[in-house]
């Protein structure tokens, strides 16, 4: 590495840090809940052993709202919260590292990917620098995403697997990373196999004289996984994905009954009209969402969580700069173009089973090629044009790319909480702390479930004893294998009123206020909206 | 000897695109709609008595529902009507011949753009476009109703090809100059898309232009003269404002809120560089970009069509096995860049230019210009992909045949979806049911003195002047169209009335017949009108 290079990976990795990094704690305005029950299931590894249901030490899933987190990324917590207690930054903490790091281990992977010329590295810092700027990787790592940590494990698995070509040693643990990633996050589960397959093709020439320490380091991966196959292939984990799944939507078998009763049921509609074709194209469908336009350069996942709304996952200006890379890298590398393009592939796969698409979230794994393409698409337009324009036009991109993150920097640090803070859970920490002072003049405290999952919030932020929970909750697993608090000592949780008792204190959604209550105080959403009122009677 | 055999082929193909575009052409699709009624009724209007429906004598603009109808394809469909009838496979006559000679002329397009290119698969090159055409699925479902779009690609077509064919005999260009100018009477996207067309081809052939600088002057003097009797028209406050109506831009209040409320945030705060990203003008670029993006969609182009009108059930606009070829063959043009890779992408890319501004995005009637180039990329690819199989030796056998079963597949199932169960799950898309009510009503009139039509069931005069043929003249005397689509409730003729039923307060003395959506007709039915699908589409009463 030149020294130059040096500098400006460590100023890239800077300005990631800082842009990951700064004022996280209020931006995004809330945690959701997912981040509040992985920072206190950490908390009670922590001070325990064992999580909110109490058990020891889980491996293989945490249990969680019913929704089965995979494991590792609550554990990745427990050092953040042990420094920091349970505090909003030390829950987004593990999240934010990894993006960082993700920044600097994409610049190695692409040196290792393309080789240590000047492609390489140019492109890596490239790569690198596009990434650290990335709306898409900003607003996940600025929140407790399990698919960003993901993101890192696959990343250093490329990168591991690319150097183990040139290290012996490393091949044996070369794996080991996208073991990670199957402790990390679902989608990841389909992913990281697949990649392995790609990328052991990709580079059957070089390995394929290591024949022992690959199937060793496969022995390895394989023992890694060991203690969370059971959870793999058990009915919870299948639960949530029957629930979203598109095959479950019987409509497509109805039209192409209706389509073959046309058709007076001759012996070749059947072939015509198939469901199977009527599911391969709803499958297509739903792959082609994550391909669409609107949602990769405008305005990004509908969903206000993982998107500002306003830029789209990648920025607008990047547009051209995709579809030139992608044909000139086919032309110049296309053995990687094409590594890169399944890659892409593979990562929507998974994603495309699920009714909601495009899912920013569940494609997150895809954002690497991405930008790959982006990068050599940037300097094969530069090095297409004679040297004396050269400068000018690079001048011009890189003048485009500082309004588009300043546009980007500017919304999200001065609109997106206040626009968006209902859809952060925003509101009980606020409610919990207006409680306090008061909760000893009342006999139970009532508190709505409509902005979801309270009862993790009042043990998150009253930094409840994991040792104690067991005999203060009240909980029932429902049908669909979600976990259901209707209690905790003094708290009782309602979806609805109808009838108020006086010596008891009220936190209910304004809607559900009655005409008689004496308010204590509004909470308030950061637009103004009243989303919370406490009140007695 | 052998380029009489090779034409066989071409002539073959010509077969194909008339035969899928005229069979038919009066069932499928179900019904015609509003904008078909139209365009044959003014035809016949303007066969009969020389004015349209307004009164208008030879209009250079179809006023119609206010919608400021370009007015070629009006003139076009005069002689099948006189010749025909007001028949609805007469009026949609004008469109499929148009289609068929779009097909033809993709095949001269492509043979003169990639003549100097001396590969020699490029000889087959012109026929596999060709072909591709003939198959659209985009190009077939346009070119089978009335609808002004698909002249305006026949003309691009030859407009383009005279051009080049004027780069090296001068006098083509005439000839091109004149389509050109006649494309601006086509339809709306052209009189944005051809002037842009026009300075690319300027640009990129000015050197051959210079050469023959004097038929290029005369050239541009007909082109001129063709336009002139336009340019009032075009800047008309009237046809500006079909602009306003379909614009994104329009809704100011709605496209802004965020953006205001965000400026309302900086100014409190003290932002100041609020002015600058929450500007309105921003949102205003973001809405046309994002328009224009919306029509490189894969889904909406391979897989899902936008309205219904617009494609057959299950199917987009192109065929989903023409994905990879259309990649391929971009790969080949922007990679080995040549002319006629700045022709066709340049084509390609200003394609949806003129839609960008409008509302329900994408849009394959407004971006209909993008025809033929997909057909073109994706022959490319085609002509790659053979002979990528010729040298895969020892598979090619394969290869060739699970290349033709795939297609074959995908074209069977297309046809198979269009001819077999479009009008069936789609008839109420394509405004179904006024034949059989007209027909109705034409049978009982004598029993009623009024007849009551609602205008729920969008533009019904147009529809009752179309299947009754009411004689222009006598609807010209007793006033013609009132007015288009705003205040159309003044709208009558003969017995029939045109305005919104409000159930409790009609009369109901069984002297008048009601028509209406079968929510508005409350009293005893004496005929229900289905769609296709068996759903109701109207119900008849008479109190």
């Amino acid at each position: 590495m030149s020294k130059v290079t040096r500098i400006v990976s460590f100023l890239i990795v800077l300005l990631a840090l800082f842009v990951r990094i700064y004022r996280v704690a209020a931006i995004p305005p809330s945690l959701s809940w997912d981040e509040v029950s992985i920072g206190y299931n950490a908390y009670s590894i922590l001070k325990t052993g064992t999580d909110e249901h109490g058990r020891f030490l889980p491996l293989d899933t945490f249990v969680a709202y019913g929704d089965y987190k995979p494991p590792l990324p609550i554990y990745l917590t427990i050092p953040s919260v042990a420094l920091l207690g349970l505090s909003e930054f030390a829950v987004r903490l593990p999240s934010i590292v990894a993006g960082v790091v993700t920044v600097f281990v994409v610049f190695l992977m692409i040196r290792e990917l393309f080789g240590f010329s000047g492609v390489g590295e140019t492109l890596g810092l490239l790569t690198s620098f596009l990434l650290a700027i990335s709306p898409w990787h900003i607003q996940l790592s600025r929140a407790a995403f399990e698919a960003n940590i993901a993101l890192l494990c696959i990343v250093s698995g490329v990168y591991f697997v690319l150097v183990s070509r040139r290290f012996g040693r490393i091949r044996y643990i070369s794996f080991l990373p996208f073991v990670a990633a199957v402790y990390t996050f679902n989608s990841a589960r389909y992913f990281a196999p697949v990649l392995v397959v790609a990328l052991l093709y990709y580079c059957r020439k070089t390995l394929g004289r290591y024949k022992k320490e690959l199937f060793l380091g496969v022995i390895i991966a394989v023992l890694a996984l060991l203690p969370i196959a059971g959870h793999l292939v058990s009915k919870e984990a299948r639960l949530r994905f029957n629930e979203v799944n598109i095959f479950t939507d019987s409509s497509i078998v109805t039209i192409a009954n209706a389509r073959m009763a046309v058709d007076g049921s001759a012996w070749w509609s059947d072939m015509l009209h198939n469901r199977r074709i009527g599911y391969a194209r709803s499958y297509l469908m739903h792959f082609f969402d994550n391909l669409e336009p609107w949602f990769l350069f405008v305005r990004g996942d509908g969903n206000p969580k993982f998107s500002l709304q306003d830029v789209g996952q990648l920025y607008l200006i990047e547009a051209p700069f995709l579809i030139l890379g992608i044909l000139y890298l086919l032309r110049d590398y296309r053995g990687i173009a094409g590594f890169l393009l399944f890659w892409i592939a593979a990562a929507i796969m998974p994603a495309a089973t699920a009714r909601e698409t495009p899912h920013a979230l569940r494609i997150e794994n895809s954002i690497i090629p991405w930008y790959i393409f982006i990068s050599y698409g940037i300097q094969s337009a530069l090095r297409n044009i004679s040297k004396e324009k050269n400068r000018w036009v690079a001048m011009g991109i890189g003048i485009l790319y500082v309004a588009s993150f300043s546009y980007f920097w500017h919304n999200y640090m001065q609109h997106y909480g206040t626009e968006y803070s209902g859809e952060w859970q925003y509101g009980y920490r606020e409610a919990i702390a207006v409680i306090q002072p008061l909760k000893q003049n009342y006999s139970r405290i009532v508190m709505t479930e409509n902005i979801g999952r309270p009862y993790m919030y009042v043990l998150f932020y009253e930094h409840r004893d994991p040792k104690q929970l067991q005999n203060q909750i009240t909980a029932t697993f429902d049908a669909a294998g979600f976990y259901n608090v209707t209690g905790l000592g003094q708290y009782t949780f309602v979806k609805e009123l109808n009838s108020f008792e006086q010596n008891v204190l009220y936190v209910l959604p304004p809607a559900q206020v009655p005409p008689k209550a004496r308010i204590v105080s509004t909470i308030h959403l950061l637009n103004g909206d009243p989303a919370l009122v406490i009140f007695d009677i | 000897m052998k380029k009489k055999t090779i034409n066989w082929f071409l002539v073959g193909i010509v077969c194909v695109a008339g035969f899928f575009r005229l069979w038919k052409l009066g069932q499928v699709p179900a019904s015609p709609d509003w904008d078909e009624v139209a365009l044959g009724y003014n035809a016949y209007s303007i066969l009969k008595t020389g004015r349209d429906e307004y009164g208008t004598w030879f209009p250079l603009v179809l006023r119609s529902f206010d919608d400021y109808k370009p007015p070629l394809y009006a003139y076009l469909a005069i002689l099948p009507v006189a010749a025909f009838g007001l028949d609805t496979w007469a009026v949609r006559l004008p469109s499929a011949v148009a289609g068929t000679i779009a097909v033809i002329g993709v095949y001269y397009l492509t043979k003169e753009l990639f003549e100097k290119e001396d590969d020699t698969a490029r000889q087959k090159l012109p026929y596999i476009a060709t072909l591709l055409l003939a198959l659209s699925p985009w190009h077939i479902q346009f070119s089978r109703i009335a609808f002004e779009a698909n002249v305006g690609v026949t003309l691009n077509i030859w407009a383009v090809t005279l051009f080049l064919k004027g780069m090296k005999k001068g006098k083509f260009l005439i000839g091109s100059a004149f389509l050109f100018g006649l494309g601006l009477y086509a339809y709306h996207s052209e009189r944005i898309f051809l002037p842009l067309l026009v300075l690319i081809l300027a640009l990129l052939y000015r050197r051959e232009i210079w050469k023959t600088r004097r038929t290029a002057i005369l050239a541009i003097v007909v082109g001129f003269i063709t336009v002139s009797p336009l340019i009032r028209v075009m800047f008309d406050q009237n046809s500006l404002m079909r602009l306003r109506g379909t614009s994104s831009l329009t809704d100011q209040t709605g496209l802004l809120a965020r953006s205001v409320t965000k400026l309302e945030q900086d100014k409190a705060s003290g932002n100041v560089w609020g002015v600058l990203f929450d500007n309105r003008r921003i949102v205003w670029a973001k809405t046309l970009v994002s328009g224009y993006l919306s029509h490189y969609s894969l889904k909406w182009l391979y897989l899902a069509g936008d309205n219904p009108r617009h494609h057959a059930p299950d199917m987009g606009l192109l065929y989903l096995v023409e994905m990879p070829f259309f990649f391929w063959g971009l790969y080949r043009m922007v990679t080995g860049w040549r002319r006629s890779s700045s022709v066709v992408i340049g084509w390609f890319l200003i394609a949806p230019i003129a839609a960008s501004p409008t509302t329900e995005l994408p849009h394959a009637i407004r971006s209909l210009v993008f025809l033929p180039t997909f057909q073109i990329i994706t022959a490319i690819g085609i002509v790659h992909f053979i002979s990528w199989v010729r040298s895969a030796r020892k598979f090619s056998g394969i290869l060739f045949v699970t290349f033709i079963a795939i297609f074959g597949f995908n074209i069977v199932y297309y046809l198979h979806m269009y001819y077999g169960h479009m009008d069936v799950e789609y008839s109420q898309y394509w405004q179904y049911g006024y034949k059989d009510a007209v027909d109705f009503v034409a049978a009982h009139q004598s029993q009623y003195q009024k007849v009551v039509v609602s205008t729920k069931l969008e533009q019904p005069y147009m529809f009752f002047l179309y299947y009754l043929r009411y004689d222009p003249v006598n609807y010209l005397a007793s006033g013609g169209t009132a007015s288009g689509g705003f205040a159309e409730v003044r709208n009558r003729f003969g017995i029939y009335e045109f305005r919104p039923i409000d159930w409790a307060n009609e009369v109901k003395d069984k002297k008048t017949l009601y028509i209406g959506l079968p929510a508005e007709i409350r009293g005893t039915t004496v005929k229900t009108i289905y769609n296709l699908d068996g759903s109701e589409a109207m119900k008849v009463s008479d109190g």
